[in-house]
């Protein structure tokens, strides 16, 4: 999602209800049930946005990541999102590296 | 997580995965509950808005800093609920985007943004961060409540009839508020000048700042006592009780998909109805709760940005494991599914100024599909509105002239029948369960005259199990007063199960004062001649009807979502949608109708037609041989048709059909007892 992705953000074209569309993974077998009906998707986990990739016989949990920066999940992300920290943000912590740890 | 062992871990079992033995583990489970708890007394003792003094329309949490930076939260108290799910989702967010390694002692953060989990800009969601002795984020320590006032063209912050975040108040970023414990200037600033009421900002923001330090302080003095890592690991042994009783609480669901859908009546600027869908799917001790097929994000203001992917959550929580202290473990087994560009998952530059609506209609149909999933905890339609109205204008009692005044005033809903209780009445959603004003407050510190709250008569959705009543509630300006009503459900009747009723809808509507009795109804009757339409469905006498009447005959406004003013002298009564019944109302135990009829809750001509419950009311008893016949005489035709929403059948239109129909339905003991 490049700078100028965050700055616009444009709703799907069309009028029909919209969905979350879930990308077989049809070389993946699931480890619980030994099925191949592995899907990828972005979901609301309980500590936020992330990609999960999931057998949809049992929803076993193959993985679940934090979205990479290219890809669209979440929808919004601020336009400053990957950028450093100014010296007035992080006043109380001058000598403690830090910074964005989306970067 | 099949095993029972997994579930119910003996004193060794715990020592082995947390590192710290059993008692010491609930101890400081519990010892967290209280840091929030005392966070609560403080937050609802130091402000200054009656929504947060009175309406306790805030939430204070704790939050565990894991490895990786990720938050979770792990102690709650709420006023509101919603923010016991919402701040887990947006302390992860806004500390991901800021960086929590950038913030040190005595730095908060203030955010208010939508779609960064947040709910609404009037929300001001404050974030502060509890080193160890080494340096390291520990803990986060949050706080949230509603100030009355963030600008915007509405006073109170909900613009109805806004068509972008652009007309709605200030949007607050991620933005330090104190730094090393001293306010940032620009950061009041920017608050104060931009809020109508900064008498009201300034306490509130205050008693917020010192909600986190009374909060530190607690939570400091039980990492002295135990050592920083040892309340960690029972942070840790809490959400992990919390995710095995969720987990194990699902496995009694049968695994499947279950579908619900239910409609906001508009989104305030168009007519059309807003199409909320949810597939909930359960495959063992895991869920998915997708929203794939909601009706896009709308051009009025009934959209979120992110707060569906945790306030969906409710319909679980309350169905499934509601005793239990609420933290993040229960989210573990849930993944929740968001179509970017829809209602639920709107993206800028939309508006969410009237989140409450669709809030509670989330909470509703998140409570419906669950119970779809669990037959004996089966669950009809609560009112799916808020049941509130702002206020505000300029107050001109003697020594108030020229006084601003602001205020949210609080009435609720009922919630629906359930297969083993009737729903209740006088309460807000499940997923806000605020409280009500004192109304002494009320008329002390706006120009109001707080008339009425009350149920009307015969409204509440019949069934073997009724739905709670929607409350009515009528108040009186003494200055121009203008009013927004948060109330949806005025097109649509809450949706009952198992053949029960529909709740009465939603309705706005001036009343004439009477020379005698004023503007008070006799148990929420008044004769239509006495009534002024402002929304709902009435018929051509004016009479309010939901199964006859069409919405918006006769009426002020097309919408219920309207901003409008009264003139001194003027009243308004609003009444919120009663909740739907569960099951037939013919199997509903007499006594229990008998028990409505004499607390004046149901009509005895309600009791035959509905309930097949004959009433003598000379006795006031049951005629049990009257009930039984009536119960077997009912044609089939009649068994299988569905029931009308509820409402009292023969609304009087003149003063004399009133005054008779008042005088007929009194309990005849009544007159006595008067």
């Amino acid at each position: 999602m490049g700078f100028s992705d965050r700055l616009m953000f444009v709703t799907p074209p069309g009028d029909e209800p919209l969905v979350v569309r879930k990308e077989p993974l049809s070389e993946l077998t699931c480890p619980s049930c030994r099925r191949n009906e592995v899907a990828t998707y972005p979901v609301a986990a309980h500590q936020g946005p992330r990609i999960v990739t999931k057998c949809q016989s049992c929803f076993t949990v193959l993985e679940l990541r934090r979205p990479r920066p290219e890809e669209p999940w979440p929808p919004f992300r601020p336009a400053m999102y990957d950028a450093p920290a100014s010296p007035a943000e992080r006043a109380s912590v001058p000598d403690r590296k830090g910074g964005n740890e989306n970067v | 997580m099949a095993d029972e062992q997994e579930f119910f871990l003996t004193s060794a079992d715990v020592e082995g995965q947390y590192g710290i033995d059993l008692i010491t583990a609930e101890t400081l489970r519990h010892g967290l509950i209280e840091v929030t708890r005392h966070m609560h007394g403080t937050l609802q003792r130091s402000a200054f808005s009656s929504i947060v003094r009175d309406g306790m329309d805030f939430g204070v949490c704790l939050h565990v800093v894991c490895d990786d930076l990720s938050t979770e939260l792990v102690a709650a108290t709420e006023g509101c609920t919603m923010f016991a799910f919402t701040q887990q989702h947006m302390t992860n967010i806004v500390l991901g985007e800021y960086g929590v390694d950038n913030l040190g002692p005595g730095d908060v953060l203030l955010c208010n943004d939508s779609f960064r989990g947040g709910i609404h800009n009037a929300d001001l969601n404050l974030f502060r961060v509890l080193h160890d002795e080494d340096g390291k984020p520990a803990f986060v320590i949050t706080d949230a409540a509603h100030v009355f006032d963030i600008g915007g063209p509405s006073a109170g912050g909900f613009n109805l009839q806004a068509e972008s975040m652009f007309e709605e108040g200030l949007r607050i970023p991620p933005t330090l508020l104190t730094s090393g414990d001293v306010p940032v200037r620009s950061t009041m600033n920017l608050l104060l000048d931009n809020t109508r009421s900064p008498w009201h900002m300034v306490g509130d923001v205050r008693a917020l700042l010192g909600t986190l330090r009374a909060g530190e302080q607690r939570l400091s003095a039980l990492m002295q006592k135990y050592g920083t890592e040892t309340v960690k690991a029972a942070a840790r042994y809490a959400l992990g009780l919390s995710e095995r009783r969720m987990r194990r609480a699902l496995l009694q669901v049968p695994d499947g998909e279950y579908q619900a859908e239910q409609a906001i009546d508009d989104d305030g600027v168009g007519t059309d109805p807003v199409m909320l869908r949810v597939a909930f799917r359960v495959k063992g001790d895991q869920a998915e709760i997708d929203f794939s097929g909601t009706d896009r994000q709308t051009i009025g203001p009934v959209t979120t940005g992110w707060a569906e992917a945790a306030r969906s959550l409710i319909g679980p929580k309350v169905l499934l494991d509601p005793q239990h202290p609420m933290n993040s473990g229960m989210m573990r087994p849930f993944h929740v599914l968001l179509p970017p560009g829809s209602a639920v998952l709107g993206l800028p530059p939309t508006s969410q100024n009237n989140h409450t609506e669709l809030g509670a209609k989330i909470a509703s149909l998140m409570l419906r599909v669950v119970s779809a999933a669990i037959p004996e905890h089966a669950t009809a339609a609560d009112s799916g509105a808020s049941g509130a109205v702002l206020v505000f204008g300029i107050d001109d009692r003697p020594a108030h002239e020229g006084q601003p005044f602001g205020a949210v005033l609080l009435f609720g809903g009922g919630w629906g029948g359930t297969s083993s209780a009737d729903g209740i009445s006088y309460c807000l959603s499940a997923l806000y369960n605020c409280r009500a004003n004192v109304l002494e407050f009320v008329e002390k510190e706006t120009p109001l005259v707080v008339w009425e709250w009350d149920t009307v008569m015969d409204s509440a959705g019949a069934g073997t199990f009724r739905g709670g009543f929607g409350p009515g509630y009528t108040f009186e300006a003494l200055a121009p007063t203008t009013c927004v009503p948060l109330l949806d459900s005025a097109k649509f009747s809450p949706l009952p199960v198992a053949g029960g009723a529909p709740g009465m809808t939603s309705y706005g509507m001036l009343v004439k004062k009477h020379a005698r009795s004023g503007p008070v109804s006799w148990n929420g009757l008044l004769p239509a001649e006495r009534l002024v339409p402002i929304f709902g469905k009435f018929d051509d006498a004016g009479r309010p009807d939901p199964e006859h009447g069409s919405f918006g005959n006769g009426t002020r406004f097309q919408t219920g979502k309207a901003q409008f003013t009264i003139v001194p002298g003027e009243v308004l009564r609003l009444q919120t949608a009663s909740a739907a019944g569960c099951g037939d109302p013919f199997g509903r135990y007499p006594q229990a109708v008998l028990n409505d009829y004499l607390q004046e809750r149901v009509s005895a001509a309600q009791a035959r037609s509905t309930y097949g419950v004959v009433i003598d009311v000379a006795a006031l008893k049951v005629d049990e041989v009257g009930t039984a016949g009536l119960r077997a005489g009912r044609s089939a035709a009649d068994h299988a048709a569905p029931p009308p929403p509820s409402h009292f059948a023969d609304w009087p239109v003149t003063e004399e059909e009133y005054s008779d129909l008042v005088q007929s339905l009194r309990p005849p003991a009544a007159a006595e007892r008067i």
